[in-house]
């Protein structure tokens, strides 16, 4: 394993380990939210504009005054028909589109006022409540950033301080925007790395950072793989031990230790009480857990990144790259807090 | 010695975890680097180009509630060549209506929906078959049962793009091709849910994204340690 993928794994982990948390938590979120509650629909009622007029009463769409129609439709609005003209729009509602209505008994072109967007507004609501404001507004609107289209905000007087956004062109209610939906919006914006507030999840910033992310976890599982290649993830937790003589130089005391063989000598020493100076906990990246001894052993990528050739050569290596089955007898230089008085 | 205790966890968390976050990773640059328009199959559907010519409807809405009078949803607008009327109608369900003669068109035939597909989709490619697909058992599970009865026509490109035309109305109702597939599959492995992955609220991925957090906020602690408190000196 080339030491290259340590360090890269680490500074991806720099770079990508807050967003990482971030889609991790959002992910719960997603996954424990009330879905009803989180589209803001929690006193959402849908409103019956269906009425009856005599058929002859309706003028014929040859009067409006309408050119390159594409659709006609017959839209009821509070027992009244409208005809609903479209002559230009996208796939979705949201994009930009050109919708005109008309009275269907008159023929007059329709603009839906404010006091009717206040009644929707009410109606759509489950509940008595005051309103605040009524505004229409064009887009970009901060609370549905995809919008294209104006809306009819009305900002409605209650505890979860509700806005209700209503299209124009047809008198639907697009949205019940309240805190239980900002909240869940606020997760997406997160979830998506929509920093920028384009709505959508397809933008560079998201798309560099799962690129990271992707190499972040190949590191990794190289790494693990690694690891296990090198015995040192087994799952079979066997508890061989073998005797090794351990020489501490700075206190001159010598001891013979029974050692897991399977674990590595960082690890093992650590849990017989001789503790080996570390700054990265045993994974072959600080290099300062140095041991030595005269046997011929392997020498590992991590020992040829973190050690002279001179020190190779004088039998030094690093106790988290060996394991315990490797060596018989050692020399090591311990922590000062290290208290090993036994035998 | 704490960072040794934090690599440990972290190492035997992620040795049961780690490759589920490979798959998040994987299925979420799929998910993300696609352009969700392209993977809805917009760029496949023609819009329809042509106007309504209002002069030539002469069978008028007066006279379709006079006749329908439990008519609802009515909608004008265009049938390939002919103008129509769609409407809901409580006794005979949906109906097409031509707009110069009241006459009910009936269910679109196979002839018709092909001529429709064709019309309609923006490739060259030829019609690879159609099939009438009607009860809520044929349905495949790129298509919501709520659009039957519809057309499934297949054309013979290499991604299989397919449209579906409902039978009573002859509207595309919606499309498919194998980079939406696709997708739908990175959404099911994304949220951990293999069989129709509508179930964000699952208790396996609640279980990993549990675990994942542990074991990705002891890997962040280990990148602090080692980036930001190197004070004892290595080599």
């Amino acid at each position: 394993m080339p030491q290259w993928n340590k360090s890269l794994h680490k500074w991806l982990s720099l770079l990508v380990g807050i967003q990482l948390l971030i889609w991790l938590v959002t992910g719960l979120y997603f996954n424990l939210m009330d879905h009803r509650k989180a589209s803001g629909n929690s006193n959402l009622q849908s409103i019956n504009h269906q009425g009856i007029i005599a058929p002859e009463r309706l003028i014929p769409v040859t009067q409006l005054a309408v050119q390159n129609a594409k659709h006609i439709g017959l839209l009821w609005l509070f027992g009244k028909p409208y005809y609903q003209v479209t002559i230009e729009r996208g796939a979705h509602s949201y994009q930009a589109h050109n919708i005109k209505l008309f009275d269907a008994s008159t023929g007059a072109p329709f603009t839906l006022n404010e006091s009717l967007a206040r009644t929707i507004a009410l109606k759509s609501y489950n509940g008595p409540v005051n309103i605040i404001s009524a505004d229409l507004l064009a887009p970009p609107m901060d609370e549905l950033p995809k919008q294209k289209n104006p809306l009819w905000q009305v900002k409605l007087q209650d505890e979860l301080h509700t806005h209700v956004y209503i299209e124009p062109t047809s008198g639907a209610v697009v949205a019940h925007i309240n805190d239980e939906r900002r909240v869940r919006d606020l997760m997406f914006k997160l979830h998506f790395m929509d920093y920028l507030g384009t709505g959508g999840f397809n933008h560079w910033l998201t798309i560099t950072f799962a690129l990271l992310t992707l190499a972040l976890t190949i590191t990794g599982l190289a790494w693990l793989s690694e690891r296990y290649r090198a015995g040192q993830l087994s799952f079979t937790h066997q508890h061989k031990t073998q005797n090794v003589t351990v020489h501490v130089s700075n206190t001159q005391h010598t001891h013979v230790l029974a050692l897991d063989k399977h674990s590595t000598l960082f690890d093992s020493l650590a849990q017989q009480g001789i503790m080996l100076p570390s700054n990265c906990g045993g994974g072959g990246t600080c290099g300062m857990c140095r041991i030595q001894t005269n046997q011929p052993v392997k020498v590992t990528q991590a020992d040829q990144t973190r050690l002279s050739q001179s020190k190779l050569e004088q039998g030094f290596r690093l106790a988290c790259q060996h394991n315990a089955c490797d060596i018989q007898h050692i020399t090591v230089r311990t922590l000062k807090r290290t208290n090993k008085n036994a035998s | 010695m704490i960072t040794t205790k934090l690599r440990k966890a972290h190492k035997w968390l992620m040795t049961f975890i780690g490759i589920q976050f490979l798959v998040w990773s994987i299925t979420g640059l799929y998910m993300v680097s696609m352009d969700i328009h392209f993977i809805h199959g917009e760029p496949l559907k023609q819009q329809p180009l042509n106007t309504l010519e209002l002069d030539k409807v002469t069978y008028s809405l007066s006279d379709l509630l006079s006749e329908y009078p439990q008519a609802q949803n009515i909608q004008l607008g265009r049938l390939l060549d002919k103008q129509v009327y769609r409407i809901d109608e409580s006794q005979s369900g949906k109906l097409i209506l031509d707009a110069s003669t009241g006459e009910p068109l009936g269910n679109i035939d196979e002839n018709m929906a092909k001529r429709i597909a064709k019309h309609r989709y923006t490739g060259t490619h030829d019609i690879q078959s159609i099939q009438l697909l009607s009860k809520p058992e044929q349905v495949p599970s790129e298509l919501s049962a709520r659009h039957l009865p519809v057309w499934q026509v297949t054309f013979s490109n290499p991604f299989a793009d397919t449209f579906y035309i409902n039978q009573y109305s002859g509207e595309l109702v919606t499309t498919r091709h194998h980079f939406w597939r696709l997708f739908d599959w990175m959404w099911r492995f994304h949220i951990m849910d293999y069989d129709d992955g509508e179930n964000v609220a699952n208790w396996l991925l609640l279980m990993i994204a549990l675990l994942g957090s542990l074991a990705a906020t002891l890997g962040l602690l280990l990148t602090y340690q080692r980036v930001f408190k190197t004070s004892q000196g290595a080599s």
